[in-house]
């Protein structure tokens, strides 16, 4: 007890000591902090890191966000956006660098989140601190325990509705917009009982997308169709889209102007085709000479000009439209020929794919064509895709088609 | 050729070329705020923070690099080299670290931004691939983080390796 209340002296005392810069001393000292700034700005990763074990002082004064901003841009999944924008202002910068180094390195722990019995198509969506994932013809909502790394087990909540499996869902305004496999699309109040279920399509409805009150919705069927959000008018369509293939993936625009479809390239050989959201009309398609079958699983937009997609044909494709709608950026190639099934990005550098087989994870960073670490997770032999992956600066979650599990990032 | 005259804190007056002393803004805005032009004035401007050695060094750089343009602005994102200082400037800059602090303060007093880019470049290099108990060594810091007396040099050995 002694010892312990005479260590936390010292800390005490330590704190305060290491508030000021000590006045006499090395001729170091002599410079004023901008300058021991600028001289720092100089320094990479690992110069600043050997400088904090120097002395109190420097330990405190190269842990501030400024020295570590530049890094971490260049980091993977660090929470700053390609264009700077931090996304996770509470962490301290140099907290984020450390963690990006487990990303990159591939170090990590693995666990088991959630297991059901029967086999699942299971699609989820993170929010503030809640994972919502879809289970049979419901969606459940569970609430993270402040690790991150696992949950309560009671959910918070549960949304049900669909007279069979929920195929896709998003999160907007409060609400969660359901697609069925029953042609239905469900719209839940998340902090009430209210449920709204209309009948939207002939077929399955495989994917949905809700931004700035409209929601778009893609089918087994051949085609999409633009609904409104608003309570007074769910369920009019707006528009109904013929796009001669089943639609397997959406998404809106940022500026919401238009949306993108990836289609099963079996019926129309341009599996990505981007619609005006107002008029329903096809404003381009994307890439050229598409196998029959390739088609697209998971779509994204990154920016208003910026997209990822995914799909049957193993490669996942970056899109610029300003530089070119036939030719794509980069691509990255899926090394065991399997089926991608989804994709997430950190919105910089880093990648995260799902392949069809064995559960496999893939960590990719963009600035090179290899892929950096696989991850299988499928624990029994039973192999599985992997339906559905999130990212935060600390985890990835991936569901599969049995569990639901979890990479800890930040406690490798 | 025009020049004018400087006073160093100890006093000493310097007799300059106008051109080799325009690039720093301070001397510059001096100059037009004491409405003094081109031609030779005869009191001399004052620059109370910088000393005659480390004033002599300075316009002996500036004199060096009279034809060189200011230094471009750098991408704040983009990572910094320390690498490509010139053979002329390494000459220049062995001196010892009092001087070369001094010669950082004098370059930030006077803005002259090519000479404070070389010289911060230069305490960068001496802090660049050393363990924390080289650091502590080369500019004579006591290490005072708890625990680390011992462990620090296995440690920075360790560290070394990765």
């Amino acid at each position: 007890m002694a010892a312990a209340a005479a260590g936390e002296e010292e800390e005490e005392e330590a704190a305060r000591e290491s508030a000021a810069r000590p006045a006499a001393g090395p001729a170091l000292w002599r410079l004023p902090e901008e300058l021991l700034l600028l001289i720092c700005s100089y320094l990479d990763m690992r110069a600043l890191g050997r400088l904090a074990q120097v002395c109190r002082w420097l330990r405190r004064f190269t842990s501030c966000d400024l020295l570590w901003r530049r890094i971490a841009r260049a980091s993977l999944n660090s929470g700053f956006t390609r264009l700077g924008t931090d996304l996770m202002t509470s962490v301290p910068v140099k907290e984020r660098v450390k963690v990006s180094q487990n990303w990159r390195l591939g170090r990590c722990r693995e666990a088991i989140l959630l297991k059901w019995r029967c086999s699942q198509m299971p699609w989820m969506q993170l929010e503030d601190d809640s994972l919502y994932i879809s289970q049979a013809n419901f969606v459940l909502a569970y609430q993270f325990r402040p690790d991150g790394a696992s949950l309560n087990r009671r959910p918070l909540g549960v949304f049900a509705g669909h007279d069979e499996d929920v195929c896709h869902f998003v999160l907007a305004n409060s609400h969660i917009i359901s697609a069925g496999g029953d042609g239905k699309i469900g719209v839940h109040k998340i902090h009430s009982t209210f449920t709204v279920k209309y009948s939207a399509h002939e077929q399955e409805v495989n994917c949905v997308d809700c931004k700035g009150g409209i929601i778009v919705s893609g089918s087994r069927d051949r085609t999409a169709k633009v609904w409104p959000l608003a309570s007074g008018r769910l369920g009019q369509c707006l528009h109904t889209i013929q796009t001669e293939d089943r639609v397997w993936s959406i998404a809106i625009s940022p500026l919401l102007s238009s949306f993108v479809t990836g289609t099963a390239c079996c019926g129309h050989f341009s599996p990505l085709r981007i619609w005006d959201l107002n008029s329903g009309q096809l404003m381009t398609h994307l890439g050229s000479d598409f196998p029959p079958g390739a088609g697209v699983l998971d779509v994204m937009y990154e920016s208003p000009f910026t997209l990822l997609s995914c799909g049957y044909d193993t490669y996942v494709r970056y899109w610029d439209l300003r530089t070119s709608v036939r030719k794509c950026v980069m691509e990255w190639e899926e090394p065991h020929d399997s089926t991608l099934y989804c994709l997430q990005t950190d919105g910089n550098h880093l990648l995260a794919t799902g392949s069809s087989y064995y559960g496999v994870v893939r960590l990719w960073d963009r600035r090179q064509r290899a892929c950096l670490h696989a991850f299988p997770l499928t624990s029994t032999p039973l192999s599985s895709p992997v339906y559905c992956l999130r990212l935060t600066t600390k985890h990835l979650y991936a569901a599969l088609s049995y569990n639901l599990h979890v990479l800890d990032f930040q406690n490798p | 050729m025009p020049s004018i005259k400087l006073q160093s804190s100890g006093g000493e007056i310097f007799e300059v070329d106008v051109e080799i002393v325009k690039q720093s803004l301070t001397i510059k805005t001096m100059l037009e705020d004491l409405g003094m032009h081109d031609e030779g004035d005869d009191d001399p401007i004052p620059l109370p923070n910088a000393n005659a050695a480390i004033f002599k060094k300075v316009i002996q750089w500036r004199t060096h690099h009279k034809d060189n343009p200011p230094p471009p602005e750098v991408d704040e994102d983009k990572e910094k080299r320390t690498d490509d200082i010139s053979l002329w400037d390494q000459e220049f800059l062995k001196v010892d670290q009092g001087t070369l602090f001094e010669l950082i303060l004098a370059a930030n007093y006077l803005d002259f931004k090519g000479l404070l880019d070389v010289t911060c470049k230069s305490v960068a290099n001496m802090v660049k691939r050393k363990t924390p108990e080289e650091i502590c060594k080369t500019f004579n810091i006591k290490n005072d983080l708890p625990g680390t007396n011992k462990i620090c040099l296995w440690t920075s050995k360790l560290i070394l390796y990765f």
